[in-house]
């Protein structure tokens, strides 16, 4: 398993399959907003919304309010998420990392640390 | 939903080219006939050109009272639902009311104008949303009560320059931006109410309304003539009151961040597409005979211009200047499918307010005018909601709104009435979400960088009741109570 720091490290990337996001590593995620959409409920069984799953060696967000991320966010749309690597205190706000995930070509997802030029408000 | 979208336009396109086959019937009549026509036509001009034919049944205002309501409460109690299915409930709620015009009324000329109208108002709109969305300011300012106001103030009168949507578009990142770790929802309330919206009631790029008052052919600078004696002290007290707001924001980051005082602007080149946007709305044919008339093609050379300045100045923009502003389609996008649902469901319901405005018409002051247009305004469209009461006063005094004669005359000796309605339609724009197109952008925009925004009511419960219908009730006190 990856951990978010060797991901940004090494670039690598994420994967993203209709309205379905992995990422290559396992987070507590707090917060999203992409596209006017603001999400800070990740409830397990719901219709709408987002709901993130984990698995041993990743971590899944479904964007129910997308069917197709891929075509329906434009090159230059910002998934913007507020998360914590596993294992490490979610109440300590220097562990809250904040990244850009930006849906790419052939289902690649691209992980970037936020720059502080881009507008999000935590 | 595209299909639906494109049976809506079929439908349109066959009604338009239905209409140009009458017409033409009608061009073959003898000219006894053509002058019984334009006696009957002077007769009726004064109730507006929305009030041509039977009146609808009073039921088909249904569609728009549904889809008014559904905006109101879809955010709110089944946001999920609407956030995915506003396009097809708008554009079939549209096409209900388009097939009712078109089978039962047989009234094409009202859908033609109608839809002519939203394409004006989309092509402007959106051009300046694209080509505003290439040009990307920093601020690397201290965030500080009297820098909001300077940026506020400054957005106001851009306003007036590149229109509500311009000024909104270029300045609500900065605005965010400076503001970042300080940002509270009514700051950017206020930057509806004063960019968004009221900023813009000086000039007709400023506002889509007085847009159309300049197409029907009210001088280019009579609105700023007549209208900055309210604007100004509007303008002043809204910033005095948003000052103290801000200056009781105290959440201030106190982090140790230097700020270089610079003001970068990257994209310059996209102002010459702004520059296009301004000078093609003077593009059409009531103002310059020479610009040839595309009728029964809804769109006119003005709004192929401003088309084409969307492709241009997204294609040629920045990429920095793109990226740094997050650009995307979305806000646009949905101002695009709310706005044809409301346009098309709102023709009974304008209709039915026209005939009514006008058979009170000597009942209604100035006073009424401004309530009338400023509270219609505030829930329905601005645009339609001014030309209908702009056509409502002409009628009050025999005068036909089609003719410039008739126009120069109103504005001159009538002109406490224009103003009322001018400033009623771009003034109340700000009381809610869906008063004016703006206002959904810069909701959208500030939702995206993380700030949770209020809901429908609570904007207006919270915000446009408490600040704005104060300060509106002092303007009517002051300019229009007692006279007219």
């Amino acid at each position: 398993m990856k951990t978010l720091e060797e991901t940004l490290k090494n670039e690598s990337h994420g994967l993203c399959y209709g309205n379905r996001i992995i990422l290559p590593f396992k987070a507590v995620v707090l917060k999203i907003a992409v596209a006017g959409k603001l999400y800070t409920e990740f409830l397990p069984k719901i219709k709408n919304g987002a709901v993130v799953n984990h698995k041993d060696c990743m971590t899944e967000i479904y964007l129910l309010d997308f069917d197709d991320l891929y075509s329906e966010l434009s090159k230059y749309d910002l998934i913007k998420i507020v998360l914590v690597e596993d294992g490490k205190d979610v109440f300590d706000t220097n562990n809250h990392k904040r990244l850009d995930l930006r849906v790419g070509d052939k289902h690649k997802v691209i992980i970037e640390q936020m720059s502080d030029d881009v507008l999000f408000q935590e | 939903m595209k299909k639906l979208f494109m049976l809506a336009l079929l439908l349109f396109v066959v009604a338009s080219f239905t209409e140009t086959k009458v017409f033409a019937q009608e061009a073959g009549k003898t000219a006894v006939n053509k002058q019984e026509q334009v006696v009957e036509h002077k007769a009726e001009a004064t109730v507006g050109e929305e009030s041509e034919g039977a009146l609808p049944s009073g039921y088909m205002v249904l569609p728009f009272v549904i889809l008014l309501g559904m905006i109101a409460t879809g955010p709110l109690f089944y946001e999920h639902f609407w956030e995915k299915y506003y396009p097809l409930i708008a554009v079939t709620l549209g096409i209900i009311v388009v097939l009712y015009y078109v089978i039962v009324l047989q009234n094409f000329h009202s859908l033609l104008h109608t839809t002519a109208e939203y394409f004006s108002f989309i092509a402007l709109l959106s051009s300046l949303f694209v080509a505003s969305g290439g040009i990307y300011i920093k601020i690397d300012k201290k965030s500080t009560p009297l820098l909001n106001v300077v940026i506020l103030f400054i957005g106001a009168i851009l306003a007036n320059i590149i229109g509500t949507t311009g000024a909104s578009m270029v300045l609500i990142r900065p605005f965010l931006r400076v503001n970042k770790g300080r940002v509270k929802p009514y700051q950017i309330i206020f930057f509806i109410f004063l960019i968004s919206n009221i900023g813009g009631a000086l000039t007709p790029i400023g506002d889509p309304p007085l847009f159309m008052g300049f197409l029907k052919g009210v001088d280019f600078f009579w609105v700023i003539d007549h209208v900055w004696i309210i604007w100004l002290p509007t303008v002043l007290l809204l910033l005095a009151i948003f000052y103290l707001f801000d200056i009781r924001n105290k959440d201030v980051s106190e982090a140790s961040q230097e700020y270089t005082g610079k003001v970068e602007i990257v994209g310059l080149k996209n102002i010459w597409f702004l520059i296009i946007i301004l000078i093609s709305v003077f593009l059409d044919p009531n103002v310059l005979p020479w610009v040839p008339d595309l009728m029964p093609f809804p769109i006119g050379i003005r709004e192929i211009i401003m088309f084409a300045v969307v492709y241009l100045s997204f294609r040629y923009a920045d990429k920095e200047a793109l990226k740094g502003n997050e650009f995307e389609w979305a806000p646009i996008l949905e101002v695009a499918y709310l706005f044809i649902g409301i346009f098309w469901t709102m023709i009974p319901a304008l209709q039915l307010i026209a005939h009514e405005a006008h058979a009170y018409g000597s009942q209604l002051n100035a006073g009424i005018f401004y309530w009338s247009t400023g509270a219609l305004s505030g829930v329905l469209d601005n645009t339609p909601t001014y030309v209908n009461f702009f056509s409502a006063a002409f009628g009050k005094f025999g005068l036909n709104p089609d003719l410039i004669k008739d126009v120069k005359f109103f504005q001159e000796n009538h002109a406490l009435y224009l103003e009322a309605i001018s400033v009623g339609a771009v003034f109340f724009g700000s009381l809610t979400y869906i008063g004016n197109g703006p206002n959904f952008m810069v909701k959208s925009i500030t939702e995206s960088s993380g700030v949770k925004m209020p809901s429908f009511f609570a904007y207006i419960v919270k915000y446009s009741l408490i600040i704005l219908v104060p300060v509106f009730t002092l303007v009517w006190f002051v300019f229009f109570y007692g006279r007219g």
